[in-house]
């Protein structure tokens, strides 16, 4: 699947970060909603609502061919302390070169080690991957003993 | 006159006025008609008494305003002068716009009583009866006389009475002078060479204070001058189970990259001469780090100290993220007390 979207989707929300924007849309695909939805379990944004190009839906709008090309995800973003909780997002994954990783080497990142040329995880960093349950981070990924496809990384440090 | 009419007079003559900038500002009674003058002069006598007694008795009368302009103005003058304050009737002077004082307090007070909580000093001393303004607190040294960098012991003096720094403390701290140079100012007389001395101070237990010096004649005298600094400005950094850093710390200092990652336990400090000592200073015990760009000596130290100075903790992260942060070692694998 491409993840040339998902670039966008991180740059996006880098850029709204460093600009302190307080609400953004980007596109609503499964793919998106299930990063933005592991985002919001894990408390790094402060909502998600389904809207239209102009703003996010007050009254439950049903999805159907007919609107479906002007959905949106509407995302709020959460700042404290003057910073943004999202400080950074990095693709895992690029266009180029696509990334997997099995369970042994997603526990090695998660103690803080590298695997496989990727990075460790720092404190605050959520790293999201593609498994057959559905977009899962690093650590809810080990939990269900599942590896998967990597996604993107969204950090807390810098 | 009973007191009761005395004080209906008051209210419908002018109360003295509370302005902005906090005086009491003394009000005049209206003019009389001339039916009233006599009256108004037996009154004023009878004001004056009771006025005495009062709680503001700076109220002057119609009569004696009029007296003291006298003393001033001519009489066509006075009469210009009367005819305008009359214009200024009570609902005019409430509705009057008042004068923005610069630093305008955001409630309402005449400021005459002591306030509990916004009036700040307590000392054993202050007299409560009258509002104060801030009383600095006692102090043992001389406030005249700046401290002498190169008499440690006036240093470790104002530590240890303003601080509360033992001296003990003071004796057990690590010094280390890092950078000890010439450099040289150069002015029409010619090369003006100084001794620069760059000195850290710490505990190592989490401690650290860095100093900068120069001294024209001895580098020794650099020394001493910065590690005095380096004392006054010694601060706290935290470390992860007192060993190693939070999460992984990079810092781009004038033309230093610095990049530092936390270690396990027995790791060692594996990173630049400089950063070793700092780490050394500071408590910590396990890193890895890489110095890249400019390795001035001077700045990797400063590059150093600003981000170990400004980690970001895991219960912050937390906080933000409206999260419980729970360190598992501690909660399931910590030792019973």
């Amino acid at each position: 699947m491409s993840l040339h979207n998902l670039s966008y989707v991180c740059s996006h929300l880098k850029n709204c970060s460093m600009a302190r924007v307080p609400i953004t849309s980007i596109q609503y695909t499964k793919l998106h909603l299930g990063i933005i939805l592991g985002l919001y379990r894990h408390g790094a944004i402060s909502h998600v609502q389904l809207g239209s190009r102009k703003g996010p839906d007050t009254e439950p709008v049903q999805v159907t061919s007919e609107n479906i090309s002007t959905r949106r995800l509407w995302v709020t973003l959460k700042y404290y302390n003057a910073e943004p909780v999202l400080k950074n997002a990095l693709l895992e994954s690029k266009p180029s070169k696509k990334k997997t990783m099995k369970l042994p080497g997603l526990k090695r990142l998660i103690e803080g080690y590298w695997a496989e040329n990727t990075k460790p995880l720092d404190p605050g960093d959520l790293l999201f991957l593609r498994t057959d349950k559905g977009i899962l981070e690093a650590r809810e990924a080990v939990e269900l003993q599942r590896g998967g496809q990597l996604l993107c990384r969204f950090t807390s440090l810098r | 006159m009973s007191k009761r009419a005395l004080y209906q007079l008051l209210r419908t003559a002018n109360r003295p006025r509370i302005h902005g900038n906090g005086c009491v500002k003394a009000q005049i009674a209206r003019e009389s008609t001339d039916a009233t003058k006599a009256l108004s002069e037996k009154i004023s006598s009878e004001i004056k008494q009771e006025v005495a007694k009062l709680e503001f008795p700076t109220i002057i009368t119609r009569s004696d305003h009029i007296q003291r302009l006298s003393k001033y103005y001519s009489p066509k003058m006075l009469k210009s002068i009367i005819a305008a304050e009359q214009t200024v009737t009570p609902d005019l002077w409430d509705k009057r716009k008042k004068a923005k004082p610069l630093f305008p307090l955001s409630y309402a007070d005449d400021l005459a009583k002591h306030d509990p909580f916004y009036d700040l000093p307590r000392m054993p001393w202050t007299d409560f009866s009258e509002p104060h303004q801030p009383v600095p607190p006692p102090s043992d040294l001389p406030q005249t006389v700046p401290p002498d960098l190169m008499n440690t012991d006036v240093v470790e003096a104002e530590l240890a009475n303003n601080r509360g720094i033992s001296r003990d403390y003071m004796r057990r701290l690590i010094v280390r002078p890092l950078v000890r140079k010439l450099v040289s100012n150069v002015t029409r007389l010619g090369k003006i060479r100084s001794f620069y001395s760059l000195v850290i101070v710490g505990d190592e237990n989490g401690m650290i204070g860095i100093g900068e010096a120069k001294d024209r004649n001895e580098s020794s005298r650099a020394v001493m001058k910065a590690k005095s600094k380096a004392l006054r400005n010694m601060f706290y950094i935290p470390r992860l189970d007192n060993r190693t850093i939070f999460g992984s710390l990079e810092n781009n200092y004038h033309g230093v990259d610095v990049q530092l990652w936390p270690r396990p336990p027995g790791f060692g400090l594996r990173v630049n001469h400089l950063i070793h000592e700092v780490a050394v200073c500071a408590g910590l015990k396990d890193l890895g780090g890489k110095v890249r760009g400019s390795r001035n000596k001077m700045n990797t130290i400063k590059a150093t100290i600003e981000m170990l100075r400004n980690q970001v903790l895991p219960e912050e992260i937390a906080r933000a993220r409206g999260k419980k942060a729970v360190d598992i070692k501690k909660t399931y694998f910590s030792a019973r007390k």
